[in-house]
């Protein structure tokens, strides 16, 4: 049993919002895009309220919910043991149960004919929907099966029973996740997931207590607490009727299962035999071992034959980098469906493309986005096919970026990824430079208009970069052509490439070049010419590149340089005046408007 | 193809405890999944609350569900809307509405709901989910089921084992022929697809008077012998009397224990001319009043709840000012506030307080016991029930077509006594159609009963 789609009216930060979940799936998106709403949502309408942050006004679209202000979560689940309604009497089978529709895995959609159409799969609805009771000042909620628009606090609803939701198994790892409390048995969460899900080892909590009750060291007949014991009893029997008694006896717990259960400690072993409480290890180790007991309990789950659907949020919290595709790999192995946001482009590398969904949120409308539909290797361009192979990572961290960039080829993205760590790390950034987060796309084989129409499927506000020659026209061209034009391009001044950039940078420290700078210049040239043929010359040259961008930190001129183009690009994206005068720019007829870095150009002859 | 299985028999001979019987023995059989139910329907809503008694005393071990007809279709087309095409909760409705968008949803007459869940039940998937959830239904009064009810029943038999029970003498619609569900049921007898068994002895009653004229009025014979006490009573003040004797006075008729139910075909001046003079008589013999509980329709109901809550005289405004101390008149008033929170609204709709009425009535109707120890009722009202002792007032003017079924109906519900009190005058009575049935009349004044003078009677 899985959940197929999701549907959102006026929840939080959606007022309408529809998205088809594939069995695995990663999330992505802009902060506020709804990526939390969606993971929190799930859990909301699957699980106890508890999991989730009590109901408030905030849960309300605008926050300010009226008497007949309702929010609404609408799931579809499908995959059920079998298409056959009769077959799933839980489901569909009496008074108040589910009515039964029909999903189209293919062309995701979903029939509410009474009969199933062709190449559809058994599906059922359930809703939940909140209201805000002014007067009593409380908030309501109902679970309830969905059979079509209405108001199940004024029009009555079929109520869903718990125990049909707790058949779905959903669990949530929630971002603010404290592992301390979420192992101890006093953390009423983990309790009530393990009593709900019925793996409470009851028989072994029992014995527990028995032992506790009657074989532990008796503590209080051990001095010197014997003394203070008996005085302490004596004391009492004054106080008491003659012919009673009372004794003190210390105990590990409170005898009963709830005191027993709450007084265990979890430890973990560090070394050999030093056990060590969680609260006191390092949050990557207790995350990870917290992490691998919820995918053994998952794994158990589906075993005895139930389902388990996990909605996690950034689970690379407090874990090594390279630990996040093992992470995706384990999530996807123990869990019937799982739901990841993220923010680690290894963990969303970790899927397939028409797994990633990539949300947005303009004014309350969320709009949800497969990557792509078809597999990989049925993607006919070869350069988008790079994208989602040996780039993915770098892709995924560009759509998930700030403003992002598309230039015409891998040199480019190599030298603008350098700088672009040079300038987040340069010290003494002078204050007229408002530096914003840039990301640039891994372009390859120069195909900055298919790579540009590509992305702009998600990021309409994407701006390419194109180099100032001739082959630069021809891009200009094709990409003013695009049904969905960019709004702007930037481009280099006459015949400039990357390495023009990057020469520009470097110009000041030519006077007194570093090491790598040096041996790239050789002899000759310590002009700007020089400087741009020896760039042009090794631009296969990775690690001189690499290299030669460390060393100009130390240079000041070199990183105002790199700053302030930085900041032009960030300028220009944001629709402001970019600082250096050199920018020119001309509005072409379909309203793109191309910026010319004109002080960026091909040294001549 | 599911069995059907039938019982018929005139009034008082336990069909329903029969179908209760019947019940028990066939639902070990088809209930055998957790997920089994049995569902018990009936047109009305008087029946559908006998039969949740009954049910409860008699099945107390069967899985059920009870509902009326109508409920239950609405349920079903409720359940697959989308289906059909509308996304809003459908409600039900009286007159001639076809699916109309309201404020809240879509409106639909009965009818059409009918024939909405008569749609849904062709698909093979419904029909499937249907027949799961009640492999068993259980229908009382079945002979009340014509036209789009009809339809909707033989659409369930096509899915689950149908109990029926029926007696076409009490169906009392003049606008149907004869009885369309007791005759589909013998036709289907003919292709071995259903069973009829028919119970002959009556149970209710032991009174030999009134089984005979029972049984002259069912098969149009006029009896030679008196059967049960025929008055003529042509002025109000003489049925008035006879009443009043029977209930207070017992000069003549001692013995009239237990409860009493007045029973009259139809509305007619007549019958409030003889209540009125009850009350007279009552006072002159300085006897404390006769109050009996009259039974209203729910049209009338409504009426005065809207009545009592202000609402003729100011109209949707009455919400806030009225102050009524009628507990239903209250929970009416109470409602529709909280309707008006809960929707948001900004003023209060006469279309609101009038549903709000209407759904409060309805639901005291349906789901509050209204017996009392004296009841004045018409014919149908009394469907299905009995008292002990039964007075009949039978006016002038009674719908010729119905004049047999409507007589033996009020006789039959008599448990120990039963009297006809006629408008009609001697000689009109014996060329009666209905009437001339029961035979000889019995004088005003019966002075071989008569124990006390003094009484002196007023013509």
């Amino acid at each position: 049993m899985r959940i197929c789609q999701l549907e959102l009216r006026h929840f939080r930060g959606v007022e309408h919002g529809v998205i088809v979940l594939p069995e695995h799936t990663v999330l992505l998106g802009a902060n506020n895009a709804g990526k939390s709403t969606i993971v929190e949502a799930l859990a909301l309408l699957f699980g106890r309220e508890r999991m989730v942050s009590p109901i408030s006004d905030w849960d309300f679209f605008g926050g300010d919910p009226k008497p007949e202000s309702r929010f609404y979560i609408i799931a579809t689940l499908t995959d059920f043991p079998s298409n056959d309604p009769t077959a799933v009497p839980d489901w569909f089978i009496g008074e108040n149960a589910a009515q039964p529709v029909w999903w189209n895995g293919e062309s995701k959609s979903l029939s509410t004919e009474a009969d199933p159409p062709s190449g559809t799969s058994l599906a059922a609805q359930v809703a939940m929907a909140g209201r805000f009771d002014e007067e009593a000042c409380e908030f309501e909620t109902v679970r309830y099966f969905y059979h079509g628009e209405s108001d199940p606090f004024t029009d009555g609803c079929a109520p869903v029973p718990w125990r049909i939701l707790r058949d779905v198994g959903l669990f949530l790892l929630a971002s603010n996740r404290d592992w301390d409390k979420l192992l101890s048995f006093r953390s009423s969460s983990l309790l009530k997931v393990i009593r709900e899900y019925d793996a409470l080892p009851g028989s072994a909590i029992d014995k527990l207590k028995n032992q506790l009750r009657t074989s532990v060291t008796k503590v209080e007949e051990e001095a010197p607490l014997s003394e203070i014991v008996e005085a302490a009893t004596k004391e009492l029997q004054s106080f008491l009727l003659i012919g009673e008694t009372s004794k003190i006896v210390y105990r590990p717990t409170a005898l009963d299962a709830v005191g027993v259960l709450q007084s265990l400690v979890a430890h973990v072993a560090q070394s050999s035999n030093t056990l060590i409480p969680v609260a006191r290890h390092g949050a990557g180790m207790v995350s990870l071992q917290a992490f691998l007991l919820l995918l053994a309990f998952a794994e158990h789950r589906r075993q005895t034959g139930l389902n388990f659907v996990l909605a996690a949020e950034e689970p690379e919290l407090h874990l090594h980098p390279s630990l996040h595709q093992r992470l995706v790999h384990r999530i996807r192995g123990a869990s019937v469906q799982s739901i990841v946001t993220t923010q680690s482009p290894h963990v969303a590398a970790g899927y397939q493309p028409h797994e990633v969904v990539f949300l947005q949120n303009m004014d309350g409308q969320m709009t949800a986005t497969q990557l792509r539909d078809e597999p990989i290797q049925s993607i006919p361009t070869n350069s988008i096919r790079h994208l989602y192979l040996a780039r993915r990572g770098a892709f995924y961290e560009a759509l998930m970026g700030g403003i992002l960039f598309v230039p015409e080829g891998q040199y480019d993205f190599e030298w603008l990824s350098l700088w672009q760590r040079l300038v987040q790390s340069a010290p003494n950034v002078p204050e007229r430079f408002k530096l914003m987060p840039l990301t640039v796309l891994p372009t390859s084989d120069a195909a900055v208009v298919e790579s540009f129409q590509e992305v702009s499927r998600f990021r309409p506000d994407a701006i390419p970069v194109i180099d100032g020659d001739g082959a630069g026209d021809g891009y200009l061209a094709n990409l003013s052509a695009v049904t969905l034009a960019p709004a702007r391009i930037i481009r280099y001044g006459r015949d400039a490439a990357v390495e023009c950039l990057s020469a520009w940078f470097l110009e000041p420290a030519l006077s007194s070049p570093s090491t790598s700078l040096a041996s790239l210049i050789g002899a000759s040239g310590k002009s700007l010419k020089g400087l741009q043929d020896a760039l042009i010359r090794e631009k296969k040259n990775r690690e001189l590149r690499e290299n030669i961008v460390w060393e100009s930190l130390e240079s000041g001129e070199c990183c105002e340089r790199a700053c302030e183009f930085f900041h032009d690009l960030a300028a220009i994206a944001s629709g402001d005046k970019p600082l250096n005068a050199g920018w020119t720019s001309s509005q072409s007829a379909n309203g793109t408007v191309v910026h010319v870095a004109s002080h960026i150009e091909r040294a001549g002859p | 193809m599911k069995q059907i299985t039938a019982v018929t028999g005139q009034a008082g001979t336990g069909k329903t405890t029969w179908l209760m019987e019947k019940a028990n023995e066939l639902a070990p059989a088809l209930l055998t999944a957790e997920h089994h139910s049995m569902l018990a329907i009936t047109r009305m809503h008087g029946s559908r609350r006998r039969v949740q008694t009954k049910l409860r005393k008699c099945c107390p071990s069967i899985p059920g569900v009870v509902s009326t007809i109508d409920g239950f279709a609405l349920s079903i087309v409720n359940r697959w809307r989308t289906a059909l095409g509308y996304t809003r909760p459908i409600c039900a409705v009286d007159g001639d509405v076809d699916f109309v968008n309201r404020a809240f949803g879509t409106n639909a007459d009965f009818a059409r709901v009918l024939r909405a869940a008569i749609q849904l039940l062709e698909s093979p998937t419904v029909k499937r989910v249907i027949s799961e959830s009640f492999p068993l239904i259980l229908i009382d009064e079945f002979q009340d089921c014509w036209g789009p009810l009809l339809d909707f029943v033989k659409a369930l038999a096509e899915c689950s084992t149908l109990l029926l029970a029926a007696d076409d003498f009490q169906m009392l619609n003049s606008e149907v022929l004869g009885c369309p569900a007791i005759e589909w049921v013998e036709s289907l007898t003919f292709e071995g697809r259903a069973r009829i068994e028919t119970l002959d002895t009556c149970h209710r009653t032991s009174n030999t008077a009134i089984l005979h004229a029972a049984e002259c009025i069912r098969t149009n014979r006029k009896s030679d012998d008196k059967t049960v006490s025929v008055v003529s009573c042509p002025n109000p003040k003489m049925a008035a009397w006879k009443i009043v004797d029977a209930l207070l006075l017992k000069f003549y008729m001692k013995d009239w224990y237990g409860n009493c139910a007045i029973i009259f075909p139809s509305k007619d001046n007549y019958i409030r001319n003889v209540m009125d003079s009850c009350s007279a008589y009552a006072q002159k013999y300085n006897r404390p009043p006769l109050t009996f509980h009259k039974e209203i329709s729910h049209a009338q109901h409504v009426q005065l709840v809207l009545k009592d809550i202000g609402f003729e005289d100011k109209r949707a405004q009455c919400i806030y000012t009225c102050d009524t101390s009628n507990p239903t008149g209250h929970q009416v008033i109470e409602g529709v506030r909280k309707q008006i929170k809960l929707r948001g609204l900004s003023d209060v709709t006469e279309e609101i307080v009038v549903s709000y009425a209407e759904r409060i009535v309805h639901h005291h109707r349906s789901y509050s016991p209204k017996e009392g120890k004296r009841v004045i009722v018409t014919v149908h009202g009394a469907k299905n029930r009995e008292f002990d002792n039964v007075i009949v007032l039978w006016p002038y003017r009674v719908r010729e077509e119905l004049k047999k079924r409507l007589l033996y109906n009020a006789i039959t519900r008599a448990r120990k006594h039963c009297m006809v009190l006629l408008q009609l005058k001697e000689k009109e009575a014996k060329s009666d159609s209905a009437i001339s049935l029961l035979g000889p009349l019995e004088p005003f004044k019966d002075d071989s009963k008569r124990k006390k003078q003094g009484a002196k009677v007023q013509k």
